[in-house]
């Protein structure tokens, strides 16, 4: 069995969901603790993902990044740069696609901080980055960790977009999503079976523990 | 010697009411505040704290004005040496009582530490999480926070609704021996008048909005 | 609350752990790309595999209809070569700069009427039961779509025929629907018979002209010309081009 397309995913997906949680956390504090013009058209903007077509994202990142488009000649010419049917330009739609699997859990965990713990630790004399170091990141891991989990995972799954961006070449832009695909086309059913089979398992892995992150605290109540 | 006066309009059952509270404190002394239910007591103690913006105000303690509408002077909330303890005990999940005492002043001295930590019946729980103490002795935890964080003034909001009467008493006598020897002023918001009465140098009864 | 270990050093171990084992995978190989017309490709992963053992590159191979993967070289894909289904779309790629060289033929194509559920006679096609779909590829970027579409045409019945249509990818995707007898009747290349044992029973549309399957040489920045042409030499190679035949092709 060929591994690549697999090693290319987890490679796409980590990458992804890391740089997602170096922006994920920021943009998330500003959401949620921070008042500013626009807000609401940005919180829109990255939750578009969310109910947009993949193709649509596709179409404007091919009208974007193709190399006949200034950006696109730009990127080559400066800095040998090229997005389209490229694994760097998989890794930034991804980081786009993803992004709200990453900063609505955060913003979620965030915005469910009590406001009494937050101002306690200010009329205590702290300021807002040890409270933000202290405070607000240690009590919203289970939020970055779903977020993690939840872009990485959603990355793994993910198939339109890089139909459409990466196109299908091997080591490159050939993840497991399209491997199985391709194997299906051409009537290879046993590889595509051990191909979903096993994104199917870790789908299935990845969701049993984000619930198990969730249900630790509950204890059950007898009613 | 602290003075406060704050002007502001506070939304009450959806239509707005004017606030206003005008008071001076002696360095030694406690002042207890008490009123019906809706009349303004926790606002006034966030408003003092930095929490709410005020219309108008004027606070100062002996050291510093805190803020000062008219001359528009306003000291940011983690610089006002303000401590105030919130009437739900608003205490850092992630902490051990050890670590919350850390968190707030590193340097707090050692041997006064341990002197507040057997005051409060605390010094056995000392790497105990919040979620693990009963309810008066996270009252209790809040209360040493705020002492260690070495304020110039203390606030108090309901602070002893989950206390039994004993330790209670054994709060209120720590804190008066800090109101002694530390020279630090108090305001304390309770319902409890009878307490208050015993307690405190000098008593406001908030009239309703 | 359950507390989870939360300690920035160790997170910051952790992220660039992470970044330097995902990035670190990258292994460096001379290695050419060649984008191939979805009917050529079953056979050009065999042939690959040769090239591979002969010389020291690795040949990584695209496929999809003629028409997506020219559609994709002019979106800027880094392909090496193109092995298209028919002249066109190889000479529109010449004219517009994508490659210096003009277009080779490599092997004619041929079409073939067959079905995986039933008997394939090509007079009853007009007297086909009205729920048996005829699947093709896509007329719009499949070569093979485009003829069986035009052969269709010059059947007195089209009118009848037409909403009966299905529209696949490319080559492939419509001999899994054959096989699959998610069509009951197909109009696929002839070389899917050699390389597929999945028909039940065909008719080589001998009357129709062959595909005149073209290659180009793309001008890559990144790869040397010389592995490329390389590899084209070798497909056109004696040798190679008799498997090519014995495959269904014409030359």
């Amino acid at each position: 069995m060929d591994w690549s397309p697999f090693l290319l995913s987890f490679k796409l997906a980590l990458l992804t969901a890391l740089v997602l949680l170096l922006i994920g956390i920021p943009l998330a504090y500003a959401l949620s603790f921070v008042n500013w013009r626009g807000k609401r058209l940005v919180q829109a903007l990255i939750a578009l993902p969310m109910v947009l077509p993949p193709t649509v994202l596709g179409f404007y990142f091919l009208l974007v990044f193709s190399p006949q488009s200034s950006i696109g000649t730009f990127l080559n010419s400066f800095f040998d740069l090229q997005l389209v049917f490229s694994f760097s330009g998989l890794l930034l739609g991804s980081i786009i696609y993803s992004l709200p699997f990453m900063v609505q859990p955060i913003q979620n965990a965030f915005e469910q901080l009590p406001n009494d713990m937050l101002q306690f630790a200010r009329v205590l004399g702290k300021g807002k980055w040890a409270i933000f170091k202290k405070i607000i990141l240690p009590n919203s891991v289970k939020g970055i960790a779903t977020g993690l989990v939840l872009s990485f995972a959603h990355t793994l799954g993910e198939f339109g977009l890089v139909l459409m961006i990466g196109g299908n070449i091997p080591n490159e832009t050939r993840v497991a999503s399209i491997a199985i695909y391709e194997s299906v086309e051409l009537m290879q059913m046993e590889q595509a079976n051990q191909y979903a089979l096993i994104l199917l398992l870790i789908s299935f892995v990845v969701l049993v523990f984000i619930y198990s992150l969730g249900n630790n605290s509950k204890r059950l109540v007898r009613w | 010697m602290v003075a406060i006066r704050v002007e502001k309009y506070l939304e009450v059952g959806g239509a707005k009411k004017q606030f206003s509270f005008a008071c001076d404190l002696e360095d030694n002394s406690i002042l207890g505040i008490t009123g019906p239910s809706g009349c303004g007591k926790t606002s006034l103690l966030k408003l003092i704290a930095g929490l709410i913006d005020p219309d108008f105000a004027y606070i100062s303690t002996g050291a510093e004005i805190l803020i000062s509408t008219k001359e528009g002077i306003e000291c940011p909330i983690d610089k006002r040496s303000v401590a105030m303890v919130f009437q739900d005990q608003a205490l850092f999940p992630n902490m051990t009582i050890e670590e919350h005492i850390r968190f707030v002043n590193k340097g707090f001295q050692k041997t006064e530490l341990e002197r507040l930590l057997l005051r409060l019946g605390l010094d056995k729980q000392r790497n105990t999480y919040p979620d693990k103490l009963s309810g008066g002795q996270k009252q209790r935890l809040a209360i040493l926070l705020a002492l260690v964080s070495d304020p110039q003034l203390l606030l108090l909001d309901e602070p002893f609704t989950a206390l039994d009467d004993e330790t209670r008493d054994d709060v209120l006598s720590l804190l008066k021996e800090c109101v002694e020897l530390k020279r630090l002023p108090v305001i304390l918001v309770s319902h409890q008048t009878a307490i208050l009465q015993q307690f405190c140098t000098k008593l406001i009864k908030l009239p309703a909005l | 609350m359950n507390r989870l270990a939360f300690n920035s050093k160790n997170f910051l171990l952790f992220l660039c752990l992470s970044f330097f084992l995902s990035c670190n995978s990258t292994e460096q190989h001379a290695n050419i790309r060649v984008a191939v017309a979805a009917n050529f490709y079953p056979l050009m992963l065999e042939l690959k595999q040769d090239f591979e053992q002969l010389h020291a590159v690795e040949v990584d191979l695209i496929s999809g209809s003629s028409g997506v993967l020219s559609s994709q070289i002019r979106q800027g894909a880094p392909y090496d070569a193109f092995f298209s289904a028919d002249l066109d779309y190889s000479m529109d790629l010449y004219e517009d700069g994508y490659s210096a060289q003009l277009p080779k033929i490599y092997a004619k194509g041929r079409m073939v009427l067959c079905s995986n559920t039933g008997t394939v006679d090509l007079s009853s096609l007009c007297m086909g039961g009205k729920n048996t779909k005829i699947g093709i590829a896509n007329p719009k970027t499949a070569p093979y779509g485009k003829a069986a579409l035009k052969f269709l045409q010059t059947q007195t019945c089209f009118t009848e025929l037409e909403p009966r249509l299905i529209y696949a990818n490319n080559i492939n995707q419509l001999d899994q629907y054959i096989s699959n007898g998610v069509v009951g009747l197909g109009i696929t290349a002839a070389s899917s018979i050699e390389m597929k044992s999945f028909l039940k029973d065909y008719q080589i549309l001998s009357f129709t002209e062959g595909l005149e399957q073209t290659f180009v040489l793309l001008d890559g920045k990144k790869t040397p010309h010389r592995l490329s042409q390389q590899f084209l030499d070798y497909i056109l190679s004696e040798e190679i081009q008799e498997i090519i035949v014995s495959k269904g092709y014409r030359l």
